[in-house]
């Protein structure tokens, strides 16, 4: 991999010591979303964003794109300020959710945004027609977009950032509101455009899709870059040395280096292992969190609510028992005669479970506990198939299901 | 339904001309039961049944053939039958229904007739509706066009039949859908470029899909053919005519400019609020385009609504104006007052450049001896004593003639073969508010009007309008015309002299020359009305570029009312606190207001001061904002008075240009400023 600093390629997306404070009415600050922000996304690059909720991260996108004045700092964005028409010529954006005008039609939503990137008619009409046959609107074309699912108008929204071919690509939640089928187009959108040497930036909340698809990340908390670099480097744990050997037999394990070379076996490997990037992202956001750093967005849920306890102990009649133990043991009795559904989840799940303050580990990858009627067995056995380095794309589709 | 069936059935075989051989078939049997049924019993002496046979028959014969007709035109039935087929079935089809309800008025009755040619009217549509289900883009276009042909034909039998008013009245209808329907079709070509003519045309569909322009436009048509209707059949023509063309023309304009408000508003405000603007200007759009993108979509929404209300209000004004008047006099009024374009011509003294030079030697003279009264403000005063001596001229007194020239009127020598004198005299010191005046005149030194070797004096009613007719033979070669005033006025009861008649200097005299037409004169009119809409437009777009959708819209509504009621609030001002500024300066107005502010605070009277202050903030709102009273072409069409050129050129500049760049350059200092992301943590 070749470091950021050798890297020759043009850079795309610069952004130094980047601040925005959000003032209110008499101008005095009140929330500050981005502080002293430094990124630098290269040609080519398909590059992740990651944050919890309220950690900057739009606010960062919104910058880039010249919707937000930053307060301190400086944006080139294609080697230009952002809010110079000609930096927007090569940008396809896609923002959080689809904001469309309700009463023009997928076509003529489509027409409406290649005009005003001043593509000529024909190959404006050529590209509609392509676009709208690969988001799969094209039988209802002529159906205002107001009468569309928001899935739909989120393939409306896809559609859009790609009608005039950009170079780089912004990606705000792309798969939020999309079908398993849309999420995987679009993962595969990006696959196909980073082939092409687009350049990507991904801001997302499923770091499976980021591991899978990002050259390098950034991770953001309270406005903050707090790590940044490929996904490799954050991954490496210096700390660990993992040696992959032939079959042992069980009696040499308690003297494995001495047998090792008292039997003349040979070492295949030795290798840095990696972490999964779920248990990298909690890490930073727990340090972060325990160094007292300060976010204006979501923070950890609390414990559970006063009400649900009370509702609990009543169905139980158990008064010690707390409202996570009852979901917990529900959740065992309906996958009965299955396993519970903690015994069962992977290593970094369980651990995350045991966090004093959980609800971002639930929001990231925790399997919620899976409803007895709809899936009983399954939902386990989905998680480790994701958790596996060679996906079946199906499988992905379901992973992804669990996962929200 | 069973019926077509077999239809459908027979058509697998391939021949296209079997489904409508037994559309004809079953058509030329219904006609043939009728018809031996009805001879039938007509020879059995059942007249009534035999009528009611008839009817039926050829009720059952038009559903059969709006049934057939709609089945094989309609797309996924008869594959076999081609576009050709259809249109000539389609023809064929309103053709007969149209000769049939001719026939049926001629021969029958005038009721059922309509009634035929009313179903034969809804034909197209419906059928074009049914024949565009599977390309629903064009399916209300299409079904509209037909409307329009259909009604077309409506009012052509209508027309032909005798019923001339309800064919005018339906045909303003059909002009005005088809001129809205061919406008939209024009608009959107012409907007179909990109940047900022992509917003525009944005704002277009927004403004016709979201309905709010449609139901505008639907109150005008409506209304427009009921409101002569409303007025008083008893009451004079002239006053009717002069109605519907205030209210027609100052309702648009009231309605347009509300719409502007909210359209402008809510477009602006909407695609902030609901974060669509982060779509279009992460687009390569600057700021200012997508602002200019917004204003002109308003401006050719405005376009479109004024061209159709204008032809709508047009075609019911010379439809009214064709009506009976009540006599001879307001038939002349309705077609020389009103249905023309006259232009005012202001008399001068009778020794001309003398008089001033005259009267500026007097003021000379007084300034020369009282330095001290034309110390404070000396033009003012020069002003003041001018004045006097103008109103002095314009006063008859009872031992004197008055003399006024009016000239260059060669144009109305030539061009008509009257022109009218609009006086407003009043009496003075009668005691009286509106006591009659009594005066004789002389036209180029001949009495006027001389019937019966006597010379007419006139006796009008003081402090009101009234308008003399003088032939223009009357003016000579160089269209000088002489006007001499001779006051005739009865001496008051205890008094040695009658009283004197004044004339206000300006519209107390003058003379109405025919300058141009009507039609003319309308279509300033309307483009003047266009010129303020782009100024509300201005208006609302720029509000909105610093303000939430409620806040921009009270301010908005708070200009263009200002605007549009701008002489009335100006009385109101002047009334509030007493203070006639019609001639003041600027300076003028901020020491006065400050004298009595410091004034009304020596004496304790606190409230008034505080409506001095009041009255200052007030006066600075209505001068900033152009006034729309100054460009009242509404008023001017309805009393047949020319919207000058000028008129036209200064509103253009003030109103169309001036106006909207300062408030654009606004707009867009606000909008550049502003973040179009709300802190949402």
């Amino acid at each position: 991999m070749i470091s950021q600093a050798d890297d020759s390629r043009p850079v795309d997306i610069k952004c130094v010591g980047v601040t925005k404070i959000f003032r209110d009415f008499w101008m005095r600050p009140r929330v500050r979303a981005v502080d002293g922000v430094d990124l630098e996304v290269r040609r080519g690059q398909v590059y992740g964003l990651l944050g919890p909720n309220g950690s900057g991260k739009s606010t960062t996108i919104k910058m880039l794109l010249g919707l937000l004045t930053p307060t301190a700092g400086r944006i080139a964005v294609m080697g230009k300020r952002p809010r110079h028409v000609d930096a927007k010529k090569d940008i396809g954006y896609l923002p959080e959710e689809s904001y469309l005008y309700r009463f023009l039609s997928a076509r003529e939503t489509l027409d409406y945004y290649g005009r005003l990137f001043r593509i000529p008619a024909p190959i404006r009409r050529e590209r509609v027609s392509k676009l709208l046959e690969m988001v799969g609107l094209e039988a209802v074309e002529h159906r205002p977009v107001g009468e569309f699912s928001k899935g739909m108008q989120r393939r409306v929204g896809l559609a859009q950032s790609l009608i005039n071919d950009p170079q780089l690509l912004i990606l705000d939640e792309p798969t939020s509101g999309m079908d398993p089928v849309g999420a995987r187009q679009i993962k595969d959108v990006i696959e196909k455009l980073a082939e092409r040497g687009k350049t990507i930036l991904l801001c997302t909340h499923l770091l499976s899709d980021v591991e899978d698809l990002c050259e390098r990340v950034a991770i953001m908390f309270g406005g903050k870059v707090r790590a940044e670099g490929t996904c490799g480097e954050l991954l490496e744990q210096q700390e660990l040395t993992n040696l992959q050997t032939d079959r042992l037999p069980a009696d040499a394990l308690a003297e494995i280096e001495a047998v090792l070379a008292k039997r003349g076996l040979g070492l295949r490997s030795v290798e840095q292992p990696r972490r999964r990037l779920e248990s990298l992202f909690l890490e930073i956001v727990d340090t972060a969190r325990k160094e007292g750093t300060h976010t204006s967005g979501a923070r950890s849920g609390g414990q559970i609510a006063d009400f649900l306890r009370a509702g609990a102990t009543e169905v139980t009649g158990d008064t010690e028992a707390d409202g996570e133990e009852i979901l917990g043991s529900l959740a065992a009795k309906a996958a009965a005669p299955q396993p519970a559904p903690a015994a069962t989840a992977p290593a970094a799940v369980r651990e995350a479970a045991h966090e004093e303050d959980d609800t971002l580990a639930d929001l990231v990858a925790r399997p919620a506990p899976p409803p007895a009627a709809t899936r009983p067995a399954q939902a386990p056995q989905a998680v480790e198939a994701d958790t596996g380095p060679d996906e079946d794309p199906d499988d992905d589709v379901i992973a992804s299901l669990t996962r929200r | 339904m069973a019926a077509t069936r077999p239809t459908s059935g027979t058509l697998d075989d391939g021949s296209s001309w079997r489904p409508i051989a037994f559309f004809a078939g079953v058509l030329a049997a219904i006609a043939a039961a009728t018809a031996a049924a009805g001879w039938l019993l007509d020879a059995q002496a059942a007249l009534t049944v035999a009528t009611a046979v008839r009817l039926a028959g050829l009720l059952a014969a038009i559903g059969w053939t709006f049934f057939g007709v709609s089945t094989l035109v309609g797309p996924g039935r008869t594959t076999d039958i081609g576009p050709a087929t259809r249109a000539a079935l389609l023809t064929a089809l309103l053709t007969g229904m149209s000769g049939l309800a001719e026939l049926v008025a001629r021969q029958v009755s005038l009721p059922l007739g309509v009634v035929l040619q009313l179903a034969a009217a809804a034909g197209p549509g419906v059928l074009l509706y049914r024949a565009f289900k599977a390309a629903p883009q064009h399916r209300w276009l299409a079904t509209a066009v037909g409307g329009v042909a259909g009604t077309g034909l409506l009012v052509w039998f209508l027309a032909r039949n005798g019923l001339s008013a309800a064919a005018l009245t339906i045909g303003a209808v059909v002009a005005i859908t088809a001129a809205f329907l061919a406008g939209l079709m024009l608009l959107r070509a012409i907007l179909s470029g990109s940047g900022w003519a992509a917003v525009a045309r944005t704002v277009v569909d927004e403004a016709i899909r979201m309905r709010a322009a449609l139901v505008l436009l639907i109150m005008l048509v409506l209304s427009l053919p009921l409101l002569p209707l409303l007025l008083d059949a008893g009451e004079r023509l002239e006053y009717r005519v002069q109605f519907l063309l205030t209210w027609a023309l100052g309702a648009t304009t009231l309605l347009l400019g509300l719409l502007n408000v909210f359209l402008g508003c809510g477009s602006l405000s909407g695609d902030i609020d609901s974060n669509r603007i982060h779509m279009t200007l992460t687009k390569p759009l600057g700021r200012p385009e997508y602002l200019l993108g917004k204003w002109a979509g308003l401006v050719a929404v405005n376009a479109l609504l004024v061209v159709v209300a204008g032809i709508g209000i047009y075609s019911f004004t010379r439809l009214l104006a064709l009506s009976e008047a009540t006599s001879q006099g307001d038939r002349y009024a309705v077609d020389e007052q009103i249905l023309t374009a006259r232009q005012s011509v202001r008399p001068t003294h009778p020794s001309g450049e003398a008089f001033e030079k005259e009267v500026e030697m007097v003021i000379d003279d007084f300034e020369r001896e009282l330095p001290d009264a034309f110390k404070r403000d000396r033009l003012g005063t020069r002003q003041a004593i001018l004045e006097k001596y103008v109103r002095r001229w314009h006063t008859v007194f009872p031992d004197k003639v008055s003399e006024y020239v009016f000239s260059s009127l060669a144009h109305a020598k030539k061009a008509s073969p009257i022109v009218h004198l609009r006086i407003r005299p009043y009496g003075e010191g009668s005691g009286l508010d509106r006591a009659d005046v009594s005066f004789a005149l002389w036209v180029n030194g001949r009495p006027y009007p001389y019937r019966d070797g006597e010379h007419l004096p006139y006796t009008l009613a003081g402090q009101t309008t009234h308008t003399i007719d003088i032939p223009t033979e009357a003016i000579d070669e160089k269209g000088v015309l002489r006007l001499t005033i001779q006051n005739k006025n009865l001496v008051q009861p205890g008094a040695k002299l009658p009283t004197v008649i004044g004339l206000v200097p300006g519209k107390g005299l003058e003379i109405l020359e025919p300058v141009g037409s009507f039609t003319q004169n309308y279509l300033k009119c309307l483009f003047i009305v266009w010129l303020k809409l782009a100024m509300v437009a201005a208006v609302a777009v720029a509000s909105a570029t610093f303000l939430g959708f409620p806040m921009a819209v009270l301010l908005s509504l708070m200009i263009f009312l200002s605007a549009f009621g701008s002489g009335f609030v100006g009385d109101s001002l002047e009334l509030y606190t007493g203070m006639d500024d019609a001639t003041a300066t600027v300076k003028d107005m901020a020491r006065l207001r400050y004298a009595s502010f410091y004034d009304f605070l020596k004496q304790g009277e606190y409230w008034e001061a505080i409506k001095v202050i009041m009255a200052i903030f007030g006066e600075a709102f209505v001068k900033v904002i152009p006034s729309f009273d100054r460009y009242d072409a509404v008023t001017a069409v309805a009393t047949g008075m020319n919207v000058s050129v000028w008129t036209v050129l200064e509103c253009i500049l003030r109103v169309g240009i001036v106006a909207p760049v300062v408030l654009g350059l606004l707009a867009w200092f606000c909008f550049e400023q502003r973040d179009l992301v709300r802190s949402n943590t």
